[in-house]
């Protein structure tokens, strides 16, 4: 069993933080990923809003980014690598077509799997919850 | 160990007397408790040594709750039953062909309208020009898929079609146009309104589309979308309402931008809000 089924069987709700600085590309993925019921989603701006939000929360998915201000989303993949409360924690990149070099980087920093843009909700869905070891539906 | 109380004691009772009268009091009683408990116990041994001679080791259930419990079992037989059924209903329900499709059909209608939502509420939210064009670039990009575009925008007193920002490269490599009178341009601005599913594309050779910027009937921009991402090849059905939403939206923010630019800050008085609405 894995140990999202095992606190869904508990009734708790996982926690899955989106770091994404395009508001409509970050409440696309917040909108399908309210669609996976175990899940309570928090939305962070940028690099640095997302260290900030980690620093309160325990989350047990994260879904970045890679080109952000301030903080991009390969110097966040490396700064959590680097924290044992989150060297294990699944990350998933968003990436554009094109951005081959970026999402070999951040797969090579410790990033779990990427999407590419244009984002399709079914597919987020699929992966988030294939990582997660949770049931369909 | 307890004192009795003398006479003399109990005629002047004093805190002493009375708590000696008291525990008095509470080893009898105590005693009384403890003698019926050995009494009940042996009872209850004898009880059940006699059950065990008989070769029972429960009560016997009364004719009335073997009734109960018949009743019981075959209502919990029917209803496993029934339960059976609805799951074999549902399995073939899902294994149908038809379901499946609908329901794919479904949930792509749910994300169409749920991506048609954020971008409005972000067409909304776009008070500058800058903003109005971020968020064109956003939909395009994450939403639709095209990969390079130019929006022009129109000098209405020179009468053309400057480049003011583009996607996939720099906007000096485009020539600003004066508005032509045929041709696909032509075609796609001509329809004097937002651009609608089933209007013109005015798709051409490096063009797939040019949609017509609109701000109710003044013709504000024109975007060409150029070419999509590498991983699209084609327009989806879902495509088209995002399409129409840009070309109304688009519009009207940059025509909205453009007088908020140039407009002289008012206080918000209540006189004069209550006229704009016929009070």
């Amino acid at each position: 069993m894995t140990r999202s089924s095992e606190q869904a069987n508990a009734g708790g709700r996982m926690n899955a933080l989106v770091v994404e600085d395009s508001p409509p590309m970050r409440k696309m993925i917040v909108f399908a990923l309210s669609r996976i019921r175990e899940l309570s989603v928090t939305e962070a701006d940028d690099g640095v809003d997302a260290l900030r939000r980690i620093a309160s929360t325990k989350f047990d998915i994260i879904i970045t980014d890679i080109n952000m201000p301030i903080l991009d989303g390969l110097k966040l993949v490396k700064r959590l690598r680097a924290d044992d409360a989150y060297k294990d924690v699944p990350i998933i990149i968003i990436t554009t077509e094109g951005a081959e070099e970026d999402r070999q980087r951040a797969l090579a920093l410790g990033a779990n799997a990427y999407i590419t843009k244009p984002i399709q909700a079914p597919t987020v869905i699929k992966l988030v919850r294939e990582i997660l070891g949770m049931s369909g539906g | 160990m307890v004192q009795p109380v003398s006479r003399d004691e109990a005629d002047s009772p004093s805190l002493r007397d009375q708590t000696q009268a008291f525990l008095h009091e509470f080893f009898v009683k105590g005693q009384e408790l403890i003698r019926e408990l050995i009494e009940e116990n042996e009872r209850l041994r004898s009880s059940m040594a006699a059950a065990d001679r008989d070769g029972q080791g429960g009560p016997e259930l009364s004719p009335t709750s073997a009734e109960m419990v018949g009743k019981l079992m075959r209502q919990v037989e029917a209803l496993e039953s029934e339960v059976g059924e609805i799951r074999r209903m549902a399995g073939s329900v899902q294994n149908d062909a038809g379901y499946r499709e609908r329901l794919q059909s479904l949930e792509d209608e749910h994300y169409n309208l749920a991506a048609m939502y954020v971008a409005s509420g972000q067409f909304h939210a776009a008070i500058t020009v800058d903003e109005v064009l971020r968020t064109v670039t956003e939909i395009l990009l994450n939403f639709v898929g095209v990969g390079a575009f130019t929006l022009y925008v129109v000098d209405e007193t020179h009468q053309l079609l400057f480049p003011l920002w583009r996607e996939g490269g720099d906007p000096a490599e485009r020539t600003e146009q004066s508005r032509p009178s045929e041709g696909p341009l032509a075609d796609a601005i001509g329809i004097g309104r937002a651009w609608r599913a089933g209007d013109p594309m005015g798709a051409e050779e490096g063009v797939l589309m040019h949609l017509p910027l609109y701000s109710g009937t003044r013709l504000v921009g024109v975007l060409r979308l150029e070419s999509f991402l590498p991983q699209k090849s084609a327009f989806a059905d879902t495509d088209f309402g995002l399409l129409e939403l840009i070309s109304g939206h688009s519009g009207i923010g940059i025509e909205m931008a453009w007088i908020r630019a140039h407009a002289k800050p008012v206080p918000l008085e209540r006189q004069a809000i209550e006229h704009l609405v016929g009070g």
